[in-house]
Formats: structure tokens, C-alpha cells, sequence
């Protein structure tokens, strides 16, 4: 009997390793900015230096067109690109990159500054929502790609196609589905169900912008907090569509915002906008919203920043910065990167420059310490990097590369 | 020594004492620059200079090339969006060819742009011979810049315009620019940053410039420069307009005169 468990223990541990053991310390990237949409991977265990060379690229395949980000979970990756004179989803293999499925989405977005898709798909459970830079949003069946339902912002909102196409990526929260369609006759922000598609409520009027929304709670209260590119404003929307508080700003912002617990909400633009620092309290039963401060030391463009304890890590323009969230001071700045953009896990920084020159640097605001770098891919490169179970995942127009970043083994197979 | 020999021995070295724990004089900072960067001689001495590198704008790499001419002779060229643009000052006026902009025969180049042409053909920039130009320097003091210690200089140039330039207290070479710049026809506020100094037959230049203004970013990387070089003047000179295709007569239509 003893044996028999043994042996049974012994080949449960085989087929374990042959399976590919998720790490322990390993996590997904279900959607744009990650889990917590905050830019961090809460993976641990990485390499804290890289060797002359970089980390081991696993595999790189040219998968179009697009500024879509990579998502991924159980072992797929799903994001968007250009396919002849459409946008489609893709799903591909985590370990080769080889495809599953690829499904049009509609017709190609072309502009100046690069076509295809922007958005970055969300994933839950078996679904993944999709959203084309023409403004068609779409649930498909994770397994094999097939339409559950379709919502296009142009015709459903009234939504005008903004002039670098439609960016933001769902936000999925409870049973809803949230995003800036930017539709007329208030149907700027839009909550839909996300097992039909079915509008839930729409919000306030204006036009679309670029940005992401973030799902807070603050004080007990679930809220929405949206930046608006064009009505230069931070909204907080409830689950049931009330307006929960509005502060005014400028507008511009194509960053995502960051919420800094308990009660903070940073938000930045470029094209000397510069940076607020949100405070959101109680007053007489209501929430009362006051500036911390009002800085231009950081001002991001379309490149998302990272909160690591007290300090904010991301980019001024073109020059990556750490500044204090106590009173926006300057800890550092380092240039070099162009229009770059960055993520984070376990205490790194993995700064992607607009030429894909990839640095991992320590996130410290003693200052800038490199410890690594590698060029990775060759054209512009405006997509931020995606963190999953050890494998960092970059694109460029073109390519999608898959490197190995996890410290000792290989990273997890399955 | 007596006490009074050295109160007198201190009192001596006093004048000397400012220079050296760095409360120069404007001029004496500028001169230091200039030094720095080669030396006023070595700068008249050079009567044409060619640089040829890489710029990265809107996040693409192409190469470009600068020619310069004194007195205020000036071509850019470089790619944009796979289209050639070209900057030129012909020594009295801007003109360019802007497909970007709409501009795809050689045409004169209408403020803001013009202006920023205009203060671009200054031969070896703001600084280097600045009385002589008509510019006005102050020290406006000393400034911690991005973690660099930095003498801060506002410039009035002679047309009236005003830039801020920060100098490294150690070596005196340029670290950064505040100036006005255009993005696409609008004046912006904008910085240049100052890198990768390399000595070039005596003139110490800097081989990169990041430019940041608005939601741009320009990087200028310097792989060659040619000092002196032979350039054909007609290079500066703005190209007669192209004539006109005669439109043929239509079947039935009598060409009209003139």
C-alpha cells in the first residue's frame, strides 16, 4: 500500500512536470495593463540581471499590423492586428506562438501614425471582448473564436470615429462591461451587459477618447473612474450609471490612470498638460474631490505609468521619470528611450524604447540602475510590454516577440 | 608668519577666490563655453560644415543631412513619413519643401517655421560670438537641472526672442535648451538636450540632441562630421517654381492667347 502510494505520488509528480507545472509565483495578464491594470505583474522570481544578450527569446512571429497589447491566460495569448483590409483577433499559443484561431473583426483603421487595431483585448472565464479601432466591440468564445455578440459604437452610440481611432480597452467589473464609446446624446460612457451586450446604461455626452477606465472602491463605494481625452474631465460613474463626482481638467489624456490607494486618483497628459494628483473624501455624506497637486513634472502621453510604494515611475513625454507621490518631486530621469513605454514586476522595470531597444532596470527612486538591456525589435515600437507566467511579450507593426525573463529554468510550459 | 602677513596673503588671493568656488562673471562663463566647445579662433576658422546622422521623429528612424555655410547659409534634409522634406535659409530668406505640410514645391517658409529656419542658420549657435551677433547673455544664477548642476543663462537674441540655456558648471558644454519650437504650425515651448560630446578637428559638438516640445520627440544622432567641406551654393538657393503644364485644347476648342 505504502508503495502503491509512493508510485502514485511519483507519477502524479511526473505528470505534473511533463504538464508543465504553473509556477507558484506565475500569473496571467488578462487585460490592458495587466491584472490589477495598474502595469504590474505581480510575478515574482525573475531574472534581476540580464547576461550580454539579454534574456533567451523563445519565439518571435510577425502577426501584422496594430498597436493592440497582448493578453493572456491558461497558456493563450489574444490581442489584435491588421490582416489585409481587416482587424482581426488572434489567439496564439503561448509556448510557439503558433495560432489557434483568427477571426475579422471589421474593416482596417489606416493612418499616418500606423494602422490596425489599438484596443487591447479583455479576457474572462471562456470570453474575450474585442474592440476594432472603427469602434465594433465584439465577444467571442475563447475556445474557438466565435461571436457571442456585436456592438458597434457608430451606428448603437452615435460614437464618431476619433481621428486615431477608437483605443480604449473593455473594462470588465462584475456584470458589466465598461468603456468611452463616446456616443452623442448621453452615450459617452457606456455600461454593457457582458454576457449579451445589452446596454445597461450610458452616461453624460461628449466624444471619444483614448483612455482606459479603472474600477475603484473608495470609502466602501465601487466606482468607475474614467479620464476624458476631449471634455478634459475625471468622472466617476457608479455601477448604476449615476455620476458619483466630476472634477474638471484639461484635456489630452491618452494615458491610463492610476489609483493610489485608498483614495487617490493620478492622471497625466502631455503637450505641457502635466499631471494631477486626485484626493477623494467625505463631506456631509457626499464625496468631496480635492487637488493634491497640480504638477508638470510628468506629463505621459499615450505611455502608461507604474506606482511602486511612493513613487510613480513613467514618462514625461520622452523621458522616463520617477517622481514622488507626495508632492510630484523629481527623484530621477533618464532619456534615451524616445516615445517609450514600460511595465513592472518583482521590484524591476521593463522599459520598452520606441526602437525596441528592451531595459530592465531597478525600480528605486535612488536613481536610473540598469541592469540589462537587449534589442529586440527593429521598427516602431509604441505597444507596451505584457508579463505572464515568465515569458515578456513585445510587439513592434510587425512582430511579436516571446522572451524567457524567468530567473533559473525555463519559463513555464505547459 | 604673523597673523598680519597672513590676513595679508588672504586678502590677496580674495579676487581669486569667486572663480574658483564658482560665482563667475556672465562673460567669463560664456568664455569658458566657448573654450569648451574648441575656442572662438577655431570656430571663425570654419567657413562650411556637413553632418550627416540619423533622426528619429514620430518614432522612425531615416538619416538626414545638415549643411552649413557662413555667413548663414543652412539645408536640412531629412525623410518624413517616406517623404523628403527640406529646410533651407538661401543667407537672406527661409524657404522649404514640406510635403507633410502641404508644401511640395520649393515655397518660402511662412512663420513660425520661418523664424525657427532663420535662428537655425546661425552658424555655430547662440553662444560662440555672441556680442558680435547682437545677442544679450545674464546669468540668471545656478540651477540643478535633471540632477546636474548647471549655470543658467537666459539669451535675448537680436530679434527680441528669448531662450534659456543651462550650461554644466564642470565642463562648461551645453546641457540643455528652453526655446520656443513649432509642431506642425503651432509656436510650442520646448527643451533640447545636449549629449554625446565628441572633439571633431577641434571642435567639440555634440553628437546627439533629444528635442522634446509638446507630444514630440526628436532625437538627432550625429555620425559624421565633415569640416570645411566644398558644398555647391546652389544647394541653398530656393529652385525657380516649376512652369506650369500647358493644358492641351480640348477637341473643338481654340487655344486662347496669352
Amino acid at each position: 500500500m505504502k508503495r502503491s502510494w509512493r508510485v502514485s505520488g511519483l507519477l502524479a509528480a511526473c505528470l505534473l512536470l511533463g504538464a508543465g507545472v504553473r509556477s507558484a509565483t506565475g500569473a496571467d495578464w488578462p487585460q490592458f495593463r495587466g491584472p490589477e491594470s495598474n502595469g504590474i505583474s505581480s510575478e515574482k522570481g525573475l531574472l534581476r540581471s540580464w547576461p550580454e544578450g539579454g534574456p533567451k527569446v523563445l519565439w518571435k512571429k510577425s502577426i501584422g499590423g496594430g498597436f493592440s497589447s497582448v493578453t493572456v491566460a491558461q497558456g493563450v495569448l489574444y490581442t489584435m492586428a491588421a490582416d489585409g483590409e481587416t482587424e482581426a483577433a488572434l489567439a496564439l499559443r503561448e509556448t510557439d506562438g503558433s495560432e489557434i484561431w483568427r477571426v475579422p473583426l471589421g474593416p482596417l483603421f489606416t493612418e499616418q501614425f500606423g494602422n490596425g487595431p489599438r484596443s487591447t483585448p479583455t479576457v474572462e472565464g471562456d470570453t474575450g471582448y474585442f474592440l476594432t479601432s472603427k469602434g465594433k466591440l465584439h465577444a467571442l468564445k475563447l475556445k474557438d473564436g466565435a461571436k457571442i455578440w456585436e456592438v458597434d459604437f457608430t451606428t448603437d452610440f452615435g460614437s464618431p470615429v476619433p481621428n486615431r481611432g477608437f483605443s480604449p480597452s473593455p473594462l470588465i467589473d462584475g456584470d458589466l462591461l465598461l468603456i468611452e464609446a463616446g456616443g452623442t446624446a448621453g452615450k459617452s460612457y457606456v455600461a454593457l451587459d457582458k454576457k449579451t451586450g445589452k446596454v445597461r446604461w450610458t452616461a453624460l455626452d461628449g466624444k471619444p477618447g483614448y483612455t482606459t477606465p479603472l474600477a475603484v472602491t473608495i470609502d466602501g463605494v465601487r466606482q468607475y473612474v474614467f479620464v476624458s481625452t476631449v471634455q478634459g474631465e475625471v468622472v466617476s460613474l457608479l455601477p448604476d450609471g449615476k455620476v458619483h463626482w466630476r472634477h474638471p481638467w484639461k484635456g489630452g489624456a491618452l494615458a491610463s490612470p492610476l489609483f493610489i490607494a485608498p483614495n487617490r486618483i493620478f492622471a497625466s497628459a502631455a503637450d505641457d498638460v502635466g499631471s494631477i494628483l486626485l484626493e477623494v473624501a467625505k463631506a456631509e455624506g457626499k464625496p468631496a474631490v480635492r487637488e493634491v497637486w497640480n504638477s508638470r513634472v510628468m506629463k505621459n502621453h499615450f505611455s502608461s505609468p507604474v506606482l511602486l510604494g511612493d513613487h510613480i515611475y513613467g514618462f514625461d513625454n520622452a523621458s522616463l521619470k520617477c517622481i514622488a507621490v507626495a508632492d510630484a518631486g523629481q527623484k530621477w530621469v533618464h532619456r534615451g528611450f524616445g516615445k517609450g513605454t514600460l511595465i513592472s514586476a518583482d521590484g524591476l522595470l521593463f522599459v520598452l524604447s520606441d526602437q525596441g531597444l528592451l531595459t530592465l532596470a531597478e525600480a528605486t527612486p535612488a536613481g536610473f540602475v540598469e541592469k540589462g538591456k537587449m534589442k529586440v525589435l527593429e521598427g516602431k515600437t509604441w505597444t507596451a510590454p505584457a508579463l505572464a507566467q515568465g515569458r515578456l511579450y513585445l510587439r513592434d507593426e510587425d512582430e511579436l516577440v516571446c522572451l524567457d525573463v524567468k530567473n533559473g529554468a525555463t519559463a513555464v510550459t505547459r | 608668519m604673523k597673523p598680519a602677513r597672513y590676513l595679508a596673503l588672504i586678502l590677496a588671493l580674495l579676487p581669486a577666490v569667486p572663480a574658483a568656488a564658482g560665482a563667475l562673471t556672465v562673460d567669463e562663463i560664456v568664455d569658458r563655453h566657448v573654450a569648451a566647445r574648441g575656442g572662438l579662433e577655431r570656430w571663425r576658422a570654419v567657413r562650411s560644415l556637413e553632418v550627416t546622422g540619423t533622426q528619429i521623429a514620430f518614432s522612425v528612424a531615416s538619416p538626414f543631412t545638415l549643411q552649413r555655410q557662413r555667413p548663414n547659409l543652412y539645408r536640412f534634409e531629412q525623410k518624413l513619413f517616406d517623404q523628403g522634406v527640406v529646410l533651407v535659409h538661401d543667407g537672406t530668406a527661409p524657404w522649404w519643401v514640406h510635403p507633410i505640410l502641404g508644401v511640395e514645391e520649393p515655397a518660402e517658409t511662412p512663420d513660425p517655421e520661418g523664424m525657427m529656419t532663420r535662428r537655425a542658420a546661425e552658424f555655430e549657435g547662440v553662444l560662440i560670438d555672441h556680442k558680435a551677433k547682437g545677442h544679450k547673455v545674464e546669468l540668471l544664477g545656478q540651477e540643478e537641472l535633471d540632477g546636474q548642476d548647471t549655470y543658467k543663462l537666459k539669451v535675448t537674441l537680436k530679434d527680441g526672442s528669448e531662450e534659456i540655456w543651462h550650461l554644466d558648471t564642470k565642463n562648461f558644454l551645453e546641457a540643455a535648451r528652453f526655446a520656443q519650437a513649432t509642431d506642425l504650425g503651432r509656436e510650442v515651448p520646448g527643451w533640447t538636450y545636449f549629449s554625446d560630446f565628441r572633439t571633431v578637428e577641434g571642435l567639440v559638438i555634440p553628437h546627439r540632441e533629444d528635442r522634446e516640445y509638446s507630444i514630440r520627440h526628436v532625437a538627432l544622432t550625429i555620425e559624421k562630421v565633415r569640416v570645411n567641406p566644398e558644398i555647391d551654393p546652389e544647394r541653398f538657393k530656393r529652385p525657380a517654381p516649376k512652369p506650369k503644364p500647358v493644358e492641351a485644347p480640348k477637341e473643338g476648342e481654340t487655344p486662347k492667347e496669352g
